[in-house]
C-alpha cells in the first residue's frame, strides 16, 4: 500500500465517505434528458406560434400600414418568440453537451439538429393547433404578454379602422349584399 | 496480488464498490500515471500534487457508480484529475509553479516529435534542446499545453483526449495543430531554430 493510498483510504474511512448510489446517477441523467426534451418541445411550441402569427397576417394590409414589404415583415415578426426560440435551442445544446457522449459531437451538428427538430415539431404543433392553448393561456394569465401583443397589433388596428365602411352603412346588410353578388 | 494485476479496471471498480479497502488497488494502479500527468501539465510541487490526487481519488470513489464500462476508466480518471487540478489552481492562486519536469525518455519523445515543427540548430546539445523545449511548452496557453501533454507525453489517442477534455475529436485535431503552430512561434522567439 502506498503512502498516498493509505492517506486516501484513511480520509474515506474517517469521513465516512461512501459512493453515491446508482439510482442518484440514473435520476440525474433522467432529469438531464427530460430538461433537453422540454427545451426542444417548448422551442417547437414557439416555432408554431411564430408560424401562426405569420400565417394569419394580412400581408397587403401590413404593407400598407408599414409602407413596404420589408418594413411590413419586420413589423409583423414576433421578436419575443424568435428570441425565445434562440434561447431554447441554446439551452438544449448546452444540456446535451453535458450528457455522457454529447461532447463527442461537433457543436454545429448539435445546433443544426436542434433547429431542425424545433422546425419539424413546430410544424406539427401548428397543424394540430397544439400551440393555441399555450398562447391563449399566456394572454389570459400574463398581463405583460397581453400588453405586448396589443402594442404590436396597434398599427394594424389603425389600418383596419381606416378601411371601415362609411357611417350609417349596416355591415350586416352589406354582407348579405356581398354574398348575393355573382 | 498477481490475480489483482490481471483484473481489468471495470473488475477493480466492482470490487471497490463491494469492499472499500479494495479501492486501494485502483489508487495503486493510477497513482503514478496521474501524478506524472499533473506534474507535466502544470508543474506543481510534490505536496500540491498529493493534495490534488487525494481530492481526485476521493471524487473518483464517490462517483464510482457513475462509471460507465463502455468508457475507458483511464479517460474517466484523467478527466476527474484534470478538473480537480484546475479547481485547485483556482482556489490556490498563489501556488508556486515549478519548471516543467520531464525525464530523459520524455525529452527524447519531445525532441523527436516537436523538432519536426522547427529546424533545430545542430550544434545545440540535446540536453539544452530538451530544457528549452520544456520551457517553450510551459509558455503555451493552458488549452494548447493540455492537448500536447496528453498526445505526446501521455500517449493518448484522439478519442481518449476527446473524452478527457470533453471536446469533439475534430476540435482535438484542430487544437493540436494550433498548439504546434503556437509552439513554433515560441520556439522561434527563443531561438530554438537555426
Amino acid at each position: 500500500m502506498s503512502k498516498l493510498s493509505n492517506k486516501i483510504l484513511d480520509k474515506i474511512k474517517k469521513g465516512k465517505v461512501t459512493p453515491k448510489p446508482r439510482w442518484y446517477f440514473v435520476l440525474m441523467h433522467t432529469l438531464l434528458g427530460t430538461a433537453i426534451l422540454t427545451s426542444i418541445i417548448i422551442g417547437g411550441i414557439a416555432v408554431a406560434i411564430v408560424i401562426r402569427n405569420l400565417s394569419l397576417t394580412d400581408w397587403e394590409l401590413a404593407r400598407q400600414s408599414a409602407g413596404g414589404h420589408v418594413r411590413s415583415f419586420f413589423m409583423i415578426i414576433p421578436y419575443i418568440w424568435i428570441i425565445f426560440i434562440g434561447l431554447t435551442i441554446f439551452l438544449a445544446d448546452l444540456l446535451f453537451r453535458h450528457t455522457k457522449k454529447g461532447h463527442r459531437i461537433e457543436i454545429w451538428k448539435i445546433i443544426a439538429a436542434s433547429v431542425a427538430i424545433s422546425m419539424v415539431l413546430g410544424g406539427l404543433f401548428f397543424i394540430t393547433k397544439a400551440d393555441k392553448p399555450f398562447e391563449d393561456g399566456l394572454r389570459r394569465n400574463l398581463r405583460p404578454y397581453e400588453q405586448w401583443e396589443k402594442k404590436r397589433m396597434a398599427p394594424w388596428r389603425k389600418e383596419i379602422l381606416k378601411q371601415r365602411p362609411p357611417k350609417g352603412i349596416n355591415m350586416k346588410i352589406n354582407e348579405r349584399k356581398f354574398r348575393e353578388l355573382p | 496480488m498477481k490475480d489483482l494485476k490481471e483484473k481489468s479496471d471495470s473488475q477493480l471498480v466492482t470490487l471497490a464498490l463491494k469492499n472499500q479497502d479494495s479501492f486501494e488497488h485502483l489508487v495503486n494502479r493510477y497513482e503514478k500515471k496521474l501524478s506524472r500527468y499533473v506534474r507535466r501539465l502544470y508543474g506543481l510541487s510534490s505536496e500540491c500534487i498529493e493534495d490534488v490526487l487525494q481530492e481526485a481519488f476521493i471524487k473518483i470513489y464517490v462517483n464510482l457508480n457513475d462509471y460507465d464500462p463502455s468508457y475507458s476508466f483511464s479517460s474517466w480518471a484523467y478527466r476527474i484529475t484534470h478538473n480537480e487540478t484546475v479547481n485547485y489552481l483556482r482556489k490556490n492562486k498563489k501556488v508556486t509553479i515549478v519548471p516543467l519536469e520531464t525525464d530523459d525518455e520524455e525529452s527524447a519523445n519531445l525532441i523527436d516529435i516537436l523538432k519536426s515543427e522547427i529546424d533545430v540548430a545542430k550544434e545545440v546539445s540535446r540536453k539544452d534542446i530538451a530544457e528549452r523545449i520544456r520551457k517553450a511548452i510551459s509558455m503555451l496557453p493552458d488549452k494548447y499545453r493540455e492537448v500536447l501533454v496528453l498526445r505526446y507525453m501521455e500517449d493518448m489517442d484522439y478519442k481518449e483526449i476527446s473524452d478527457i477534455l470533453r471536446m469533439p475529436m475534430g476540435t482535438v485535431a484542430t487544437t493540436i495543430n494550433r498548439a504546434k503552430e503556437k509552439f513554433k512561434q515560441i520556439a522561434e522567439k527563443m531561438h530554438l531554430n537555426s
